[in-house]
Formats: C-alpha cells, structure tokens, sequence
C-alpha cells in the first residue's frame, strides 16, 4: 500500500515524478528531511504546488529502520471509504498502488484516448487499470496469458498513438459481409502498431464459426493481436491489408503470409498444410497459390479414383472367393487360387482338411494388396491348418515340394489314487516328433526344402533338439529377458547371459571353461523370464536343476554380465569394421521402386546394389525393392549380426558367387 | 624363418554361434583355415574379395589387411523369408 523509500531519496522521489517542485517545495522538503534526521517520529503533510497530478505526500517514519514511508492522501470519498490514502490522477481516477513514476504520462495518455465513463474509476493498480482500459477498446481478448500481457503492455506503451489507430478497421460490429467468402482458417491484418523499439503490433480479424447447415455458416467476427520483433521472419510482411494463416499457438505469429492482397484462397486447408510441411515459415503469391491448388484437386481426384478402382476390385475378388468351392479358381497378387489351395513361384500349398474360401474368408473387407500377399495367406492358411489338426488329429498335404503327414496322438494315463487321468497330446510331422508350439513353424520352413527327404533330415533334428533349444544354444539364454533381473541387495538391474552347449543330447551350462551339466534343462530356461535375483539363484542352486554352489554362481554372474558386455562389444566392433571395409551405406525408411519402404545396409555389388533389412536381414535389389531369397546354409540359428555381416560380404562378391547364390 | 619372427595373421571365422578372431603365425594360420575350410566348408575371403583357398600362401596372409571365412549362403526359391529362415543341413 506504500511505497517505502529511503530518506535521503525524498528529494530525488519528487524529482523523478518529473513533477517540477517549485523553490518552496524544495524548502519544505529540505525541512522534512532535518524533521527526520533527528529522528522524530510524526508525519507531514506535503502538496506540492505545480505538477500534474492531484499528489499529496505523507512521511511517515518506520521505527528504527530510517526509512521513510510516502502516501499519498486526497480528501474524498474513496479515501474515506478504504481509510487509507489514494493515488489519484485527472480527478476520476484512483489507485490503491502508487504507479512508477515513468508510467505517469502512458496513464494519462491513456486516459485522453480511452471513452471515460463519467464515473469515478479505482483500481488496485496500474496493471489491472491497463488492461480494464484496453478491454474496453478492443473488447475482451482470449488468448493465452502470455499474448495477453503483450498486448496489453504493447498498447499501453504507445497509448500516445493509440487515438491514431484506424478504429474502423476493428471494429466488430457491421462488417460480416466483407468477410462472408474468407476461409475461416485465414486471418486479414487490419491495423498494426509500431513502438519506438520497432516492436509491432499486428491487429488482425477471422472468423469464429459456430454453426454450419450446409451452405449456411454463422460466424463472429474475432479480433485478434499478435507482436513481432526485427528479425522475426513474419516482420517484414506484418502491413495492414496481409492475410495470413497458421499462426504459431502461442506467439500467434504467422507461419504463411500471403504478400498479394488479391489472392483467391483455397477453401480446404490442408491445401497450404501440404505445401507448408516441414517449413517453419512461408510466403504465398498468388502463383504459387494457384499451382499448389490445382495440384492438391488433382491429386484429391487421382486418390478418389484410386480409392474407387481398390473398392471395385475388392469387391470383384470378394465375388471370386464365394465361387472357390464352386470349382472356380482365379489369380490374385501373383497367388493362383483354387478350392483346395493355392500357388505361389511355382510352389503349391494345399491340405486335405484346409479349404481355401475357409482361408480367404478370414481377410473378408480387406483383398488390398498390402493384406493379401502371399505371407499373410500362408500364415493365415497355416493357422487354420493346425486347428483342423487339433480337431480331426490328422492330416496330410503337400508344401512345395515337400509332402507331409502330420498326426496327433493323444495318450491317456491310467487313473491317479485321486481317480485324475492325465492327457498327454504329442505331434508327429513325417513320423518325427515336434513341439505343440513348433509345428507351424517347422511346417512354414517346409518351402524352403527342395524335396521330402531333406525336410524329414530337418524334422529328425528338430525333434532332437527343438527349434527353441537350437537358438539358446546359439545365442545363449539371456537371464530375465531385455529386462535384465532385479538384485534386491542392491536395487539395481542386473543383465547377463547364459552360454549352453550341447553334448551328446545333454546340455551344459557353460562359463569360461568351466561346464555344469543340466538336469532339467526346461526348469533352467525360465530364468528367461526370471524378474529377480533370489529366483536365479534358487534355480541355480537345486541340485535338481544344475546343482551349483554360491560360490560358483557368483563367478557365473560376474562371467554372465562380462560376456554379454563382451559379446555386445564384439559384434558392435565387427559390424563397423566391415561396414567402414565395404563402404556400406545406412539407409532409414527409403521408398523403392516397387512402392516397398525399406531401412537397412546398402551393399554395392558388382552386379547390382542390395539393401540388407536388418531385422530379419531379408535382402532386396535396391533401389528396385525386389526381394531376393538368401538362406544361411549349415545346422545353425546365426546371431543377427553374423548374419548380416555374412550377407555383406556375399552380396559386395555377388559376381563371383552368383552361381551358388541361385537367386542372385 | 623361425616361429618366433614370423609375423601374426589375425583372421575371423563367421559360423553358427556367431564369431570368432585367431590370431596365429602366418603358417599356422594358412593349415588352420584350409583345416576348418575342408571340414566345415564355407567361403575365404581376402580384402574383402572372395578367393580360392588353394591359391592362397602363407605371403598373401601376410599381406592381408583382413582374412575372414564365413558360411556359405544359398538362394531360396524366390519366396518371402519368413518361410526361409534357416536350412537345417548335416
């Protein structure tokens, strides 16, 4: 409510005010100042004789502090009301916060251009005052806090030349009808304002649209302000007249400005969207906007046409399915259907219990081609394939070249001393011995075999040692998956592998040089999904397991976590290397020829250039995006890092190895 | 030129656990790869170009900035990978 001063600055205090302190005013404040001095409480009533505002000062010394407090007083009906004094200025307008000197002027600049009310007017201060007025100018503005103040205080401090600004211009009232043909997206800069620091403020109008029924749109017209500052990309085109669209959400600013007043604009958006992508800021002539629209409606109708062709065929294949088991066959994405099964590349696929409207009819409102690709048939087909099995425990069909017999048998043991019967389900494909879970994916490489034989010597090793099986013993069994185990001693996550090897049908755990043998390799393969410490260890420890001492697990843990860092390191190391040997080129979502979007390893043959995915390091003729078929020969599951790099090597040699490489 | 002077050839061996590096003198290192050559089969490569093992003596080896074996690869029959994933061989 004060404004606390020191002592010595009485003098300066009205000097600052600008307030030109006659030679009297000096002398009675030279004589509050020795009031003071001598440290004599009381207070003094001062009004000094030739300045602008209705001032009255009272001193009031704060014990023991030396500093002196100001209020000002007026004899009126506020100041009896609140009981304590008012800042007053032109005789209406109060403050309960005394103004800082430099605002004084801007006040009652402020004041001469804003359309007083006759009443009286108090405010807390100078901030609630600004924007009261400005509210009453401009009308309430709704933005974020922050463009608000701006405006705010941008107006306040060139209120001098606010009695200049083009009031017609924003108005909001009477001129709906200019703007009856504006997209509501676009915004029209009807006044702006210029400050000494070359600060501008852009005044601009667009439409609120609150209701449409057809043709019929009901809108207000908004005002909006939004400030610019030398060297901001929009400056140099903030002029009253500009159209602008896509304000930034917060500054406001625009990011398309349209310099030719008399531009036609589009009323879609996404037309100036489209062209704008991934610039920070554009100007758009009326050129540029006239080819930009006459691209974006050709390319709306292309994808209307296409959209209709995709809807034609889709349906045209629809009818095509529900003929299948009619005896009709047709083609479809380079698979050739019939009722029993279909062909692919010369392979053909069929089982004697899976018919293939069944399997069509699972992609029922989708035929694009993206979905009814070979690999999502096979899949699907495969699916389907394995339930039938399930139900009538055996069937027999063909995959490629491959023929195969797969049955279920189903044993019952005899009744416990509860009277339980256990049933056990096993799966024999060409006679061998598969997991439940395997089956599809061992029927899934059956393509890749050149004839029954060479499928059955898979099969024989599968049922040795199972897929899953094969891969650990690859790459190891990665304690507690991605995720690595919790150490509850030390509340941390711990990550270390594994390393199996097998021997003579029995699997060892393996570290450095030492081995344990597994009793129960399928208990020591949940710490695959093991979430803490005390499970590893447990598993580890039970003799029933591997039977280890903790002695033993500790250097297990410590050569686990080495080797993995290790193994990490090492591939990192051998990518690189032949990356940097082979000039290999990295490449993120590029579109090929054949409308694929790939990412991976560009490898420069002698024959032609290959882009290496490298998930599953499938290989495509680049930039064409033709696949091309590559499989690793030898009984392994190769880490994805051998195998790419093998890959590179290969396909940098392609000349020279292209006669065992079918394919290439 | 006695084992001690001779040179060291360090050469990887890409195969089914993944890689591994040797490092030998250069006349081990020559009976070592034609050794795991002949029994596991595989492609030879020397700079990064494939070459004839039995072309190769002990001062290629030498002058070889890299020496590198890897598994042989076969064409598929032109059909997604997800059929192809891996050949089970002998």
């Amino acid at each position: 409510m004060y404004r606390a001063i020191e002592l010595d600055n009485i003098l300066t205090y009205s000097n600052i005010y600008g307030l030109g302190l006659t030679e009297q005013d000096q002398l009675h404040l030279k004589a509050i100042h020795s009031m003071y001095t001598g440290k004599v409480k009381g207070s003094y009533i001062y009004k000094p004789t030739a300045h602008n505002c209705d001032l009255t000062m009272v001193f009031t010394e704060y014990a023991n502090t030396g500093t002196v407090y100001v209020s000002v007083t007026k004899t009126d009906k506020y100041a009896s009301q609140h009981g304590y004094p008012l800042f007053c200025i032109e005789g209406k307008t109060y403050f309960k916060l005394l103004p800082k000197p430099e605002e004084l002027p801007f006040i009652v600049a402020l004041l001469k251009t804003a359309d007083l009310s006759v009443q009286d007017a108090l405010y807390n201060d100078v901030g609630t005052f600004k924007k009261a007025i400005l509210d009453q100018e401009f009308g309430s503005l709704r933005y974020s806090s922050q463009v608000q103040e701006d405006f705010v205080e941008g107006c306040f401090w060139c209120a001098d030349k606010l009695k200049d600004l083009d009031r017609k211009a924003i108005a909001l009232y009477g001129k709906k009808g200019d703007y009856t043909d504006l997209p509501a997206y676009m915004n029209h800069i009807v006044a702006v304002l210029q400050l000494a620091n070359d600060t501008r403020f852009a005044f601009y109008i667009n439409k609120r649209i609150y209701s449409s029924y057809g043709t019929n749109v009901s809108y207000d017209l908004a005002l909006g302000v939004y400030s610019t500052r030398p060297g901001d990309e929009c400056y140099n085109f903030t002029d009253p007249g500009k159209y602008f669209s896509h304000p930034d959400d917060t500054t406001k600013r625009p990011r398309v400005i349209y310099p030719d007043e008399n531009s036609t604009f589009p009323k879609d958006k996404e037309v100036i969207s489209a062209y704008r992508r991934g610039k920070n800021f554009v100007t758009v002539d009326t050129a540029t906007l006239n080819l930009i629209t006459t691209r974006w409606m050709r390319k709306q109708q292309e994808q209307a046409n296409e959209k209709a062709a995709i809807t034609k065929l889709e349906k045209k294949i629809a009818e095509k399915v529900t003929k299948l088991d009619k005896g009709e066959t047709f083609t479809y994405n380079d698979m050739a259907f019939t009722g029993d099964g279909f062909e692919y590349e010369g392979q053909t696929i069929m089982d004697k219990n899976v018919k293939m409207q069944e399997v069509l009819n699972r992609f029922s409102g989708n035929y694009s081609e993206e979905r009814l690709n070979f690999e999502q048939v096979l899949r699907v087909w495969l699916e389907l394939m394995f339930s039938k099995l399930v139900t009538n425990k055996k069937t027999s069909g063909k995959i490629g070249d491959v023929d195969y017999e797969i049955v279920l048998n189903i044993t019952k043991s005899k009744p416990d001393a509860n009277g339980k019967i256990i049933e056990t389900r096993s799966f024999r494909v060409n006679g061998y011995r598969i997991n439940k879970d395997e089956v599809q994916q061992v029927l899934e490489r059956a393509i890749c075999f050149p004839n029954t034989e060479e499928f059955n010597a898979f099969c024989h090793s599968v049922a040795g040692c199972s897929l899953r099986y094969h891969k650990l013993l690859a790459s190891g069994l990665l304690v507690g998956g991605t995720n690595g185990v919790h150490d509850e001693i030390f509340d941390e996550q711990v990550h270390f592998k594994l390393e199996l090897e097998r021997v003579k049908n029995r699997n060892f755990l393996v570290v450095g040089k030492k081995k344990w043998k597994v009793v129960d390799t399928n208990r020591l393969l949940t710490l695959g999904n093991a979430a803490d410490m005390t499970r590893v260890i447990s598993i580890l420890l039970a003799p029933g397991v591997v039977g280890m001492t903790g002695e033993e697990i500790k250097d297990v843990l410590e050569g686990g976590k080495k080797a993995l860092i290790e193994q990490k390191q090492r591939e990192e190391d051998l990518l690189k290397t032949t990356i940097e040997q082979f000039n290999i080129e990295k490449v993120s979502q590029v579109t090929c020829g054949n409308g694929k979007i790939l990412s991976g390893y560009v490898v420069r043959g002698h024959m032609r250039d290959y882009l290496v995915e490298e998930s599953k390091c499938m290989v495509f003729e680049y930039p064409s995006g033709r696949y091309i078929c590559m499989v690793d020969k030898g009984q392994n599951e190769h880490t994805n890092t051998a195998r790419l790099v093998n890959r590179f090597y290969a396909l940098s040699n392609d000349s020279k190895l292209a006669k065992e490489i079918s394919t290439l | 030129m006695s084992e001690q002077v001779q040179p060291l050839v360090k050469f990887k061996i890409i195969e089914s656990k993944g890689f591994s590096v040797h490092e030998q003198p250069a006349d081990k290192a020559l009976m070592a790869i034609q050794d795991y050559l002949q029994k596991n089969g595989g492609w030879f490569y020397i700079n990064g170009a494939v070459t004839k093992i039995d072309n190769v003596t002990i001062e290629t080896l030498q002058g070889a900035s890299t020496v590198t074996i890897t598994n042989v690869i076969v064409g598929g029959h032109d059909l997604p990978l997800t059929c192809c994933e891996s050949l089970f061989g002998n």
